[in-house]
């Protein structure tokens, strides 16, 4: 009952979180926080006192009935790969909670149940092997994320909801069909009817339709990944977000999207997707250009910030459909470093939008003299986002270019010329944000009698400075000493890389890894 | 006479007592207990009844499939009906009247649900759309209420005669009134002829009208907004119900789906009403427009899985489960919408879209259920909508039927859109601070009733999937 507990403890906080409003106005943070430090100390605990068996991938493995007639059943596993998601989902979880301390007094209560839920509903989906269950808690998940939006977002908040709510709904759709397809054309191949993610794998589909299934669930990720074409929703779901939303958003939530490729496309459908694989490495290719372009172009942070999360998450689809060992490492790499980089640029984002009122880059300028502890946090997650040796982001966009040029060089060449992109647009972004004429320091001058003036120029407090740190020493850590991570998802990694190269020996290079 | 009757005959006696009542005394508050007394004693004795063997005696059969849906019809009798009492203290005018039409309604129904026969579903048919004309019209100060039942007495005449003439080619053809007999006389000859695939085009149209599939769908927005909100919650559950399930008949007994005329036609029908029905909902700007709409395109889904049956081409190798997801979708669907109608009841008839801002801060309870419901409808995990909607799309792969479905991906995506917009609306923030009224404790536990069966039965469907196996079986 271990994976249970972990999504019930957030589900339940939420519930309480909701209810204790009415006690005390600050109680439902308070109440958030305790439990998702509870299911943090949770999900280590679970972490350290299973034993590894290390001929089993999966640390733990649950399963209840659910729906016997269809034979679906509420099966949760976890294995490396799930646990350093659900880490960096509690994780960003607090950070997004540091961000909402002070910037969420309307609705407080009900806007804590919904980030818990929203949380609760993203651990499932990394923990959910039934795959009716986890497209369950992938929709799911989307419901409570839609209330913070349309709730506490900016002033164009309904639309923004609404797209992102229509968007990833759509490919929702097409991966149900996609799974009664599958667990149909299965029991036709096998006669066991099964949605069980285990069951499927151990006999992929060979039939025809299996390209189109496959395609199913791939538009279903990539539209939340988001990948090229079905990219639209992110920018303005970003824009008109609550910082903490955006958080969660760029963090956890975009991470579904490459964890539901490298969890279920690549292992189901080992055929299609070196079918779709080059496809897709197109669409990554142009989602990295296209992204750092658009990014350079923006004058809005927060869109800036969105179109590079579209550059670099092409970079995770790049490194899943190159099938290559290597360029998986990257991927998983980039989804953890992403995350706590991104976020971290977010909540920058979200104190700058909360001290000046404005997110213009135009309107600003010049940061540095009036913040220097915030500005220099930008500039740290400004080289982690541009690739900097010896940050999480290099190691992760190296491994994936290694593993890339050895499947296809001419997509590596283009991935690699994104990297050069993501240096101009980020040191506009700082250039024009941090340094330069202060334009706020004139009108702070003259406004002096405006009640925001004395807002304005506090920098970070001790609660900011804590979390920025910590997710800088994070991002620091990740870039030095990436093994520890590697180790942990090695595993999972192995598997899905010992379908596509036929030469692979995974003996040889765990020995290789662990040395 | 066999032991099934029994619930039909309560009824029956019910609404001879009652008339007599009304005769003697009028009361609402008796009026109210005998006809609660009535549904209830129907509804335990159509329980007792629900595993009983088949049988038949030529104008009604009977069978755990019928009993189902007949049980499920009482539940949702019984669901308005403890609505009812607050909703018509609160009208001018005679209230007794009502119960005994909604009983009426309640018999034809439930006839129909069992009929076998050409002359008895005709009849109950009658009985049910004539006691609606009285439903409708219900509201003595309404003139749109009055406007409304004018327009489905008319339509549903027109209905009716359609029906008739489909009905009397068939005798032509067949001799018999019998829906086993003529259903098979028209299937057993390798082609349908073509005066037979007329007269069961007329069938349908009639069928059409009262499920108001498209194109015979232009009724149904008018009458949902000026009849009073109970009848215009029975006629979109039980009267759809009660068409639905002898369309389904008719599908299942005769084959029809084999012809290819009426298969194109069903499947135009089918993907028109998807398409149309959500689109026509987009822009609506009063709730009951909106369901009016939206109920087109439900159909719409349910309709894709009358061509499922008989087919030979189930990958499952399970032929009984088209049966099972149309069962499923249709209890999904119709308490959904009998809770939606609940709460718009509740909500004293505030049912344009601009009524409804900020009632998730004026009224948290109302709303929060209106949202689940409203998910409900669109087909998001945890409530029963979705379990529905796995169902319909699980019988409809597995049955290899696959045009159907990008179309209903299309239209959940258009339906996701209208049925967000009622719960914007309501997240909206207020300025001025709406003097919130108190809800009663029966209002509150009906709507907390609402949020467990449709997030129960969506979270934890085994029990209720079980029940439906065991009865197709």
């Amino acid at each position: 009952m271990m994976l249970f507990t972990l999504i019930l403890l957030p589900l339940v906080g939420g519930v309480i979180a909701c209810w204790s409003q009415r006690v005390h106005q600050d109680a439902p943070k308070w109440i958030a926080s305790l439990c998702l430090l509870l299911s943090l100390a949770f999900l280590i605990s679970i972490k350290l006192f299973t034993s590894m068996d290390p001929s089993n991938l999966w640390l733990v493995d649950e399963t209840l009935a659910w729906i016997p007639r269809l034979n679906i059943s509420a099966h949760f596993a976890m294995d490396g790969l799930s646990f350093v998601l659900i880490l960096l989902t509690l994780l960003m979880g607090l950070v997004g909670l540091s961000s909402a301390w002070n910037e969420i007094s309307q609705h407080s209560g009900f806007f804590y149940g919904n980030f818990l839920w929203t949380l609760a509903g993203i651990i499932g989906v990394f923990l959910a092997m039934d795959l009716l269950l986890f497209f369950v808690f992938w929709e799911v998940m989307l419901v409570p994320m839609y209330f913070l939006i349309a709730i506490w977002g900016n002033e164009n908040r309904r639309y923004a909801a609404l797209k992102f709510f229509l968007f990833t709904q759509a490919g929702g759709l097409l991966m149900l069909l996609s799974i009664v397809a599958l667990a149909v054309l299965h029991y036709q191949q096998t006669q066991i009817l099964s949605f069980d993610y285990q069951v499927l794998v151990q006999s992929p589909i060979d039939s025809e339709f299996a390209k189109w299934i496959c395609l199913g669930f791939i538009i279903a990720f990539i539209v939340k990944l988001p990948a090229f074409p079905f990219h639209s929703w992110l920018p303005d779901t970003h824009t008109q977000a609550p910082t903490p939303a955006s958080i969660i958003l760029a963090a956890v939530l975009l991470k579904t999207g490459g964890y539901g490729l490298l969890r279920f496309v690549l292992p189901l459908f080992p055929d299609a997707s070196q079918f779709w694989s080059p496809l897709m490495m197109g669409l990554a290719g142009i989602s990295i250009i296209y992204g750092a372009m658009m990014a350079f172009s923006q004058t809005d942070l927060k869109r800036l910030v969105a179109y590079s999360s579209v550059s670099h998450m092409g970079f995770v689809l790049l490194g899943c459909f190159s099938l290559n060992f290597y360029a998986l490492q990257g991927a998983v790499m980039q989804m953890l470093a992403h995350g706590v980089s991104t976020a971290a640029l977010f909540m920058l984002v979200g104190l700058i939008q909360h001290k000046f009122h404005t997110r213009d880059l135009n309107q600003l300028g010049g940061l540095w003299s009036t913040l220097p502890k915030l500005s220099a946090m930008g500039l740290f997650f400004g080289m982690a986002s541009l690739g900097m040796p010896g940050l999480g982001n290099f190691i992760a966009e190296l491994l994936v270019l290694i593993g890339t040029f050895k499947q296809a060089p001419m997509f590596a060449l283009v991935a690699t010329s994104g990297l050069i992109l993501a240096a101009v647009y980020s040191l506009r972004m700082i250039q024009k944000s941090f340094f330069g004429v202060s334009v706020n320091a004139d009108e702070n001058r003259e406004n002096k009698t405006g009640h925001t003036s004395k807002q304005i120029i506090t920098d970070l407090n001790a609660k900011e400075k804590i979390t920025l740190m910590l997710m800088c020493l994070s991002l620091i850590f990740m870039g030095l000493h990436p093994q520890p991570i590697f180790n942990l998802v090695n595993g999972s990694l192995i598997e899905i890389a010992s379908l596509f190269q036929a030469s692979f020996q995974p003996e040889i290079l765990l020995i290789e890894v662990q040395l | 006479m066999s032991l099934h009757f029994l619930p039909a005959m309560i009824i029956s006696i019910t609404i001879l007592i009652l008339l007599l009542a009304i005769a003697l005394k009028r009361a609402h508050n008796l009026a109210y207990v005998i006809t609660g007394l009535g549904l209830i004693g129907a509804f335990f004795s159509q329980c007792i009844l629900l595993y009983l063997p088949n049988s038949s005696d030529g104008l009604f059969a009977f069978s755990p499939v019928s009993s189902l849906l007949s049980l499920l019809m009482l539940s949702i009798l019984i669901f308005l009906w403890l609505q009812l009492y607050a909703w018509l203290a609160k009208q001018k005018g005679h209230k007794e009247e009502f119960y005994l039409l909604l009983l009426l309604v309640s018999l034809g129904a439930l006839g129909m649900i069992v009929s076998e026969h050409f002359a008895s579903f005709f009849l109950t048919l009658e009985l049910m759309s004539l006691s609606f004309v009285g439903l409708i019209a219900y509201s003595q100060d309404k003139p749109v209420s009055q406007e409304a039942g004018i327009k489905y007495l008319v339509l549903s005449a027109v209905a009716s005669a359609f029906i008739l003439m489909g009905i009397a080619i068939l005798y032509l053809q067949t001799g018999s009134l019998a829906f086993e007999q003529v259903t098979n006389e028209v299937s057993s000859s390798s082609s349908i002829p073509l005066l037979s695939t007329t007269g069961i085009i007329f069938i349908l149209i009639g069928l059409f009208f009262k499920l108001s599939m498209v194109p015979c769908h232009l009724w149904v927005a008018d009458i949902f907004q000026g009849a009073p909100l109970p009848s215009t919650a029975l006629l979109s559950t039980i009267s759809k119900l009660a068409s639905f399930v002898v369309l389904w008949k008719m599908f299942n007994l005769g084959g029809w789906q084999h012809d290819h005329i009426i298969l194109e036609i069903i499947g135009l029908v089918a993907v028109a009403s998807m398409l149309i029905g959500n689109l026509l909902a987009l822009l609506q700007n009063n709730i009951l427009r909106i369901l009016a709409f939206s109920s087109i395109s439900h159909f719409g889904y349910l309709l894709i899985l009358l061509l499922l049956f008989n087919q030979d081409a189930d990958l499952l190798e399970n032929a009984e489960f088209p049966l099972e997801a149309l069962i499923f979708y249709l209890s999904a669907y119709l308490i959904t919408l009998t809770g939606t109608f609940t709460v718009l009841m509740q909500l004293e008839g505030k049912t344009k879209l601009e009524q409804l801002t900020g009632l998730f801060w004026t009224r948290p309870l109302h709303a929060a259920s209106l949202s689940v419901l409203m998910l409900s409808l669109a087909g998001i995990p945890l409530t029963i909508g979705f379990m529905g909607k796995f169902y319909l799309v699980t019988a409809t792969i597995s049955n290899q039927v696959l045009w159907p479905l990008p179309f209903l991906v299309i239209a959940s995506v258009i339906g996701l859109f209208f049925y967000l917009r009622i719960i914007m609306v309501m997240l909206s923030s207020i300025n001025q601070v709406e003097r919130s009224s108190a809800s009663t404790t029966g209002e509150r536990a009906s709507l907390w009733f609402i949020i467990a069966v449709v997030m129960g039965l969506g979270t934890f469907p085994a029990f209720f999937a079980e029940i439906i196996k065991h009865t197709v079986r």
